[in-house]
């Protein structure tokens, strides 16, 4: 279980610290409908995190039950996704370092619309971004991947899976309960940390993908036992 | 033997038919040191290819080497890359589709340095494009994984290989031909086939996405045993 953990952290980190997401919470947090818009975009990216474990979770619970050889299968599935993982933000780092384009931030103009949002299009807004990340796609592949290896049990696995899903968005959820518990010492607070963010937001995500990135090289090579 | 080329032949016309790079090949014909700097873009696309063809075809060979069930790891590892692929697909084209944007596009200042860009600089350009195209990978590892897969002999394998590399970039070769065998005929042709290719970028993209990533990810199904 606590290898299951280890395995999973970079992930959740990868998931979670992302800097353009935790800036748009803070922006919509600051719109007219604040509270109310903030917790809709939450639940949008929440909604598709689910949807992909209800999916994918079906998927590779088939492929795996339907082999004879079920755990080894299960770890070469696992192996596969982290070596692709491992591409995917090696890949993203380069292309930040050479270009300052991150492919998975949103596109300019939706992050003009958060000042005007309502509750409705932020769920949109929130479920939209996951759906065009490719990165987010297969982080939360991967942990899917994962936690079927563990074999766990149909419960535990299903537990592990919304923990995941709440760890991936708990800097939002912190952003959230901030502005809930105190709104009004928390403005500053959150001012000074989305324009740190933003200043810091390429430097992050290129320490972020290389470091992980090679930590998930390391473990893909090792589960399909090159190194 | 058949069925490899029937399951690489999407991953083929998807590396193959990329409107932006064959727009950057009839470009830098059209520049003042066009056929070499043209070759050169081609070379270092290629020189990529190779790259990753030796690095992934002795990681995936060594994972399917070192355990007792090499045909079953040989096929979850194609299925899983194969759902990866089909993912990547999926979201790049609902990614055009919302937003325009595709995130395997190289940066506009790189595409505006091609008009004076010499054979060095045109080699980088078409290494660079493809570290750091999602896509591109993945596509690669995704043959590699089929060829493997396939289980040809080593000779066979890396003859197969070669013939997806020179197969993905048969429109660069057939431009670059087109220009060194009648170069006053091939410039109107050209110039016509960029100008379309400009025109329908977004189109070509979106059905390549949604067409491939739908045969892939029925492809990855079957092979993970759910249909």
């Amino acid at each position: 279980m606590s290898n299951l953990w280890g395995s999973m952290v970079p992930l959740i980190i990868g998931s979670a610290v992302v800097p353009i997401q935790i800036i748009i919470t803070i922006l919509l947090l600051r719109s007219a409908s604040g509270k109310r818009t903030a917790l809709a975009w939450i639940a949008g990216m929440t909604t598709v995190r689910l949807l992909q474990g209800v999916l994918f979770g079906l998927i590779l619970s088939s492929g795996t039950s339907s082999a004879d050889e079920s755990s080894g299968e299960s770890s070469t599935i696992v192996a596969s996704f982290l070596l692709v993982v491992a591409v995917l933000l090696i890949v993203t780092g380069i292309r930040q370092l050479l270009s300052e384009v991150d492919p998975d931030a949103p596109p300019p103009k939706w992050l003009t619309m958060t000042e005007t949002m309502g509750p409705g299009k932020a769920f949109a807004l929130g479920a939209g971004l996951l759906l065009i990340g490719a990165k987010f796609w297969i982080f939360t592949l991967s942990a899917i991947a994962l936690i079927g290896e563990a074999d766990l049990g149909r419960s535990s696995s299903i537990l592990t899976f919304l923990a995941f899903v709440a760890l991936a968005q708990v800097a939002h959820l912190v952003v959230l309960g901030m502005a809930l518990i105190a709104p009004e010492k928390s403005d500053a607070a959150l001012a000074s940390a989305s324009a740190w963010l933003t200043r810091h937001n390429r430097v992050i995500m290129i320490v972020l993908s290389f470091v992980f990135g090679a930590w998930f090289l390391v473990k893909a090579l090792d589960g399909l036992g090159v190194i | 033997m058949s069925n490899l080329w029937v399951s690489m032949l999407p991953l083929i016309i998807g590396g193959a038919l990329v409107p932006i790079q064959i727009v950057i090949t009839i470009l830098l014909l059209s520049s003042a040191s066009g056929k070499r700097t043209a070759l050169a873009w081609i070379a270092g696309m290629t020189a990529v290819r190779l790259v990753q063809g030796v690095v992934f075809g002795s990681i995936l060979s060594v994972g399917t080497a070192t355990t007792d069930e090499s045909s079953g790891t040989s096929s979850m590892i194609v299925a899983t890359i194969l759902l990866v692929v089909a993912v990547l697909l999926i979201v790049s084209g609902i990614r055009q589709l919302l937003t325009d944007v595709d995130p395997d596009a190289p940066p506009p200042k790189w595409l505006t340095a091609t008009e004076v860009m010499g054979p060095a600089k045109g080699f980088a350009l078409g290494a660079g494009l493809l570290v750091i195209g999602v896509k591109s990978w993945v596509f690669t590892l995704g043959a590699i994984a089929l060829i493997g897969q396939a289980d040809l002999g080593r000779g066979s394998s890396v003859l197969t290989f070669l013939a997806f590399v020179v197969l993905t970039e048969i429109v660069h070769l057939v431009a670059l031909a087109m220009v060194l065998v009648a170069p006053d005929r091939s410039e109107v042709a050209l110039a016509a086939a960029s100008g379309w290719l400009s025109r329908h970028n977004r189109v070509i993209v979106i059905v390549v996405s949604f067409v491939f990533g739908l045969w892939f990810l029925v492809k990855a199904l079957n092979g993970l045993g759910v249909i």
